[in-house]
């Protein structure tokens, strides 16, 4: 095991509140993360970037408790991510690089199903659901099955039915890999918004273009936190 | 060695495609062997071979559908034609070919297995074409169904097979058209079987079991999604508990795809299982009729000798009786059975209980309580009667005999061995005689065969007497028994005869009209005669009715003759007789009727608890023969052709029911790697595992109760429709009625086990997948 890295504070503007202290991630003697320190801030959209293999994946899913450090800790809000079984706590939403779609709803029901698993009543989960596909240009599609879906669409299904629940984590892997320009700035302006409004946004991505629109920057490699650029930011919110 | 590597990387789907292969292939062979040995036609494994093509069909499909990836790589890597074509069926085919030879191996162990335990002794197996031929059709089927999917697989976009996501499939023309086909199929098979009946059943019709459970399996599949569908718009089906199951159940046919297959397997059970219980019952009914009770004596001496020996062997009526059973002298089939009723509850007994002739008994009751029929034992016959009287003439001056008044009388009797005898008194030469009183004369003879009992049948006069001068017989013996002093001894002579005869004190006076214009022995006339023609009680079936003879209803009596009957009730069934004929009351049958005609199937008819002195003194009367049994008339009845088909047909429901199961875990085993990824996708937006594994449950659940429900309608009415089409046993002229209706002592069982079973499956094989299935797991690295 090697020496804790320094800690990184990459959120310094306001009180962090997902934070991963020490984490280090080994599966099968393999080293996919070595320990680091990392704190994200509420209101800041933060990008992990990183050649493929670098622990992108490994460090989010960490951070959304999916996955059980090795050693070392991630909480949010002083509580840990990880509750024994896998499953993200509630106020976690996810961005998953393979969409994590489920084949047999459609994409109103992909969005919907989220929001009923914390509570809202179906007529007005619906409703969120259409608003939210509305929202990435795709409310017609809201009857069809995502397997009838474009790579594309199903993405931006998937950024809907995360953006829908309002959560207080929004952890996006690769978000916008299969969107073309147009989109891929629209994903990026609704992920500030979601910073805006209070969220913790954590993006990985290889887009050098997410990468230079997102207000923090972590720089993966092997495994290890090899850079991090923070904007000099003068009195004010990056636009968004 | 690559395609081998290939089989071995996908050793579940390959193992199950194995193993439904050779289950195929066993049951075809084993089935048209075990067919072809017992003389039943082959055609009776079209059933099996149907679901075994629909199995094996959606296995192999599935098989090539798991390799459209490698087949668009082989593509890519610029394979085209016989090559790509190969390198597509390759992996499947030699999986058919392996299974094919396990087959042939598994089918020819179980019909040796089978051909010794149900078959006669002596019978070997060795393979004939037929068996080969069968084989071969369902490798032939396995093998077209594998090149067909492959091919339509290599005209698919390259998207489509290089695309990691999944896609829809819409249902394809080709698809609905076999499903509208089975649905036609069943329709047609079920109208031919019924139009065909059981003589003239053909491979069509045996298809219809087989072919209406598949039709309603894809009735309820496309039901259940109806009503899956229905049941999503509800604020029930939207709440989260039943959000999955109700769209998945109406979305996606993976789950449900087992239905036909499983409820086919369910009717064909049903229908092979009632089949056996029916055809069986008729047996055990028909062998007790036939049989008449545990122990059956042949007797081949007539019918008295079967009620005296009977009766003599067994004189407290708790062991033995007599019975005597006739076809019909007119070529129909009503028969007529004689039968001794004041010993059927003691032997007989509960014999017939549970069967379609159980309330005999009681019936009986409104029989004669005493026999009619007086037999007699003894070894010789007397007379007492007037001496000849001779009247002269002077011829030359010396008187000759002009007429000779006298009185003679020939018995007429059955003895033991059934024989019809007679015996004359006095006796020719006048041996034997001796004085009597004044006038009177006491004639003696011998009698032969009359040790257990006989039965008189009639007393004839011969001679001649002036009537200023009668003639007296003022005794008249037989075995002991004085004639005279029997009430049932009336005259019947007939006008015409010249002869009369008078009862008095105890004598008869006999005399006739024309003593002068005889000479010697001129005038015989009937003084006595058994029997007297009274109608004897009978119990008789429904229909047909009975025919009318002078006003009254009658029946051939035992002897052939015509015989009034006085009818004390009618029943559906009666035993020995089946569904149409008489069952007659013996001891008065026999009266004056010792003779039986030809045709007769006379027994003596035993407890299964005879005591063995009993049996002794029955055989050592020398009239009956070596007894057959109640079961082994029922064994003999279960080698018959019909029963080794109905047995076949339980077989090959066997085959079914696992290839069935088989079916059903291969899909399931299929759909594994689907729901993990489900299941993962909704623990990442939330849903606890608990809820994901509840939601299998419920569809586990649902799918039992589509299949259940399914398979009892669908086994109920096959069933109903088809048993009586089926040639399940040889009823023959004279048979009981087949009870054909539906058991649901055995249709709900194996309904709700293929329910149970389908459940079961699906539960155990996606019963962890919302606890192992983690979110973690979505992630393109592990996909």
């Amino acid at each position: 095991m090697t020496a804790p890295e320094p800690a990184v504070d990459v959120g310094s503007r306001r009180s962090a509140l997902l934070e991963l202290t020490d984490v280090e991630y080994v599966i099968g003697g393999l080293q996919v993360l070595h320990p680091m320190t990392l704190r994200f801030r509420a209101g800041e959209v933060t990008a992990l970037s990183g050649p493929s293999g670098s622990g992108k994946t490994t460090l989010l899913s960490i951070a959304g408790g999916l996955l059980r450090a090795t050693s070392g800790s991630a909480t949010y809000d002083g509580t840990l991510t990880w509750q024994g079984d896998g499953d993200p706590r509630p106020e976690f939403a996810f961005v998953l690089q393979v969409y994590g779609l489920v084949p047999i709803l459609s994409a109103r029901e992909n969005v919907s199903i989220a929001l009923r698993a914390r509570g809202v009543s179906p007529s007005e989960a619906d409703e969120r659901a259409d608003a939210e596909l509305d929202r990435f240009h795709i409310g017609d599609l809201g009857d069809r099955q995502v397997e009838e879906l474009s790579g594309g669409q199903m993405q931006r299904v998937a950024c809907a039915r995360a953006f829908a629940v309002r959560a207080a984590v929004l952890l996006a892997d690769e978000p916008t890999s299969e969107l073309d320009e147009g989109n891929r700035e629209h994903v990026m302006a609704q992920l500030h918004a979601e910073a805006a409004r209070g969220a913790v946004v954590v993006v990985a991505t290889h887009d050098p273009a997410v990468v230079d629109a997102a207000d923090r920057h972590c720089l993966l490699d092997e495994g290890r936190l090899v850079d991090h650029v923070e904007p000099v930011v003068v009195g004010r919110h990056r636009p968004v | 060695m690559l395609t081998i590597r290939a089989i071995w990387s996908r050793r579940g789907r390959s193992l199950t495609l194995f193993l439904s292969g050779t289950l195929v292939v066993a049951g075809c062979f084993g089935s048209v062997a075990y067919a072809r040995l017992s003389d039943i036609s082959p055609a009776v494994a079209s059933a099996l071979l149907l679901l075994g093509v629909v199995a094996l069909a959606s296995q192999a499909a599935s098989s090539v559908d798991l390799r459209r990836g490698e087949i668009g790589l082989a593509q890519l890597r610029g394979r085209t034609g016989p090559r790509l074509l190969w390198s597509a069926v390759a992996e499947p085919v030699v999986i058919l070919l392996v299974a094919t030879a396990a087959g042939i191996g598994l089918g020819w162990l179980v019909t040796d297995a089978v051909a010794a335990r149900w078959l006669a002794a002596g019978v070997t197996f060795s393979p004939g074409w037929p068996e080969w031929a069968a084989a071969g059709v369902v490798f032939a089927v396995g093998v077209l169904v594998v090149v067909m999917a492959s091919w339509r697989t290599t005209y698919e976009t390259m998207l489509d097979k290089l695309v990691g996501q999944r896609r829809p499939r819409r249902a394809r023309t080709g698809l609905l058209f076999l499903q509208v086909c089975v649905l036609v199929g069943a329709i047609v098979t079920i109208y031919q079987a019924r139009q065909a009946g059981p003589r003239h059943i053909d491979w069509v019709s045996l298809l219809s079991p087989a072919l209406l459970g598949l039709a309603c399996g894809l009735v309820a599949l496309w039901l259940m999604r109806v009503l899956a569908a229905l049941a999503a718009k509800t604020r029930a089906g939207n709440r989260l508990n039943w959000f999955v199951t109700t769209r998945r159940l109406f979305r996606r046919a993976d789950s449900a795809a087992v239905l036909p297959v499983m409820i086919a397997a369910a009717v064909l059970a049903a229908v092979a299982a009632n089949a056996w219980v029916a055809a069986d019952a008729w047996r055990q009914d028909t062998a007790k009729l036939a049989v008449g009770a545990p122990i059956s004596y042949p007797v081949r001496s007539g019918a008295l000798s079967a009620y005296t020996a009977s009766r003599y062997a067994d004189p407290s009526g708790r062991w033995l009786m007599s019975a005597a059973a006739f076809p019909d002298p007119t070529g129909g089939s009503y028969r007529r059975v004689f039968v001794d009723p004041s010993r059927w509850q003691q032997v007989v007994g509960d014999f017939y209980a549970g069967t379609a002739a159980g309330t005999i008994a009681h019936r009986l009751a409104a029989f004669p309580q005493s026999a009619a029929l007086q037999t007699v034992t003894g070894d010789s016959v007397s007379m007492v009667a007037s001496k000849d009287r001779i009247f002269t003439k002077k011829h030359d001056g010396v008187p000759v005999e002009r007429y000779r008044a006298r009185a003679a009388v020939s018995i007429f009797y059955v003895d033991d061995k059934g024989v019809l005898a007679s015996v004359d008194l006095p006796p020719h030469g006048h041996d034997n005689q001796s004085p009597a009183g004044p006038g009177l004369v006491r004639s003696t003879a011998r009698l032969t065969d009359c040790h257990r009992g006989c039965v008189l049948t009639e007393l004839q006069f011969t001679g001649a007497a002036p009537q200023r001068s009668p003639m007296s017989i003022t005794e008249l013996r037989f075995a002991g028994q004085n004639l005279l002093g029997s009430g049932s001894l009336a005259p019947a002579i007939h006008p015409d005869t010249g002869v009369h005869v008078q009862r008095a004190d105890g004598a008869l006076r006999i005399w006739t009209d024309a003593f002068f214009s005889f000479y010697g022995y001129g005038s015989t006339g009937q003084i006595g005669t058994w029997p007297l023609n009274r109608p004897v009680a009978a119990l008789t079936t429904e229909q047909p009715k009975l025919d009318k003879v002078g006003g009254k209803e009658s029946v051939y009596g035992i002897d052939g003759s015509e015989q009034p009957v006085s009818v004390v009730g009618t029943v559906p069934v009666l035993p020995f007789v089946g569904s149409q004929g008489a069952l007659i009351d013996i001891r008065q049958a026999l009266v004056g009727e010792g003779t039986t005609a030809s045709g007769a199937h006379v027994v003596v008819l035993a407890r299964a608890d005879t005591p063995a002195s009993v049996r002794q003194r029955l055989l050592a009367t020398g009239v009956v023969g070596t007894p057959t049994t109640y079961q082994a008339a029922l064994l003999k009845s279960r080698q018959q052709t019909t029963a080794q088909g109905v047995r076949l047909y339980l077989f090959i429901a066997l085959f079914a029911a696992v290839l069935a199961l088989l079916t059903a875990i291969a899909a399931a085993a299929d759909q594994i790697g689907g729901r993990r990824q489900e299941a993962a996708s909704l623990r990442s937006v939330g849903l606890s595992a608990r809820g994901i594994s509840r939601s299998y449950r419920r569809e586990a659940l649902a799918l039992a109760v589509a299949v259940a429900a399914a398979s009892l309608a669908a086994g109920w009415f096959a069933c109903r429709a088809l048993l009586g089409a089926l040639p399940l046993v040889d009823a023959g002229r004279f048979g009981l009625a087949l009870d054909t209706a539906p058991r649901f002592v055995l249709i709900v069982p194996l309904a709700v086990g293929a329910g149970v079973v389908v459940a079961v499956v699906v539960a155990i094989a996606f019963r962890r997948i919302g606890r192992t299935s983690a979110p973690a797991s979505l992630r393109q690295d592990l996909q």
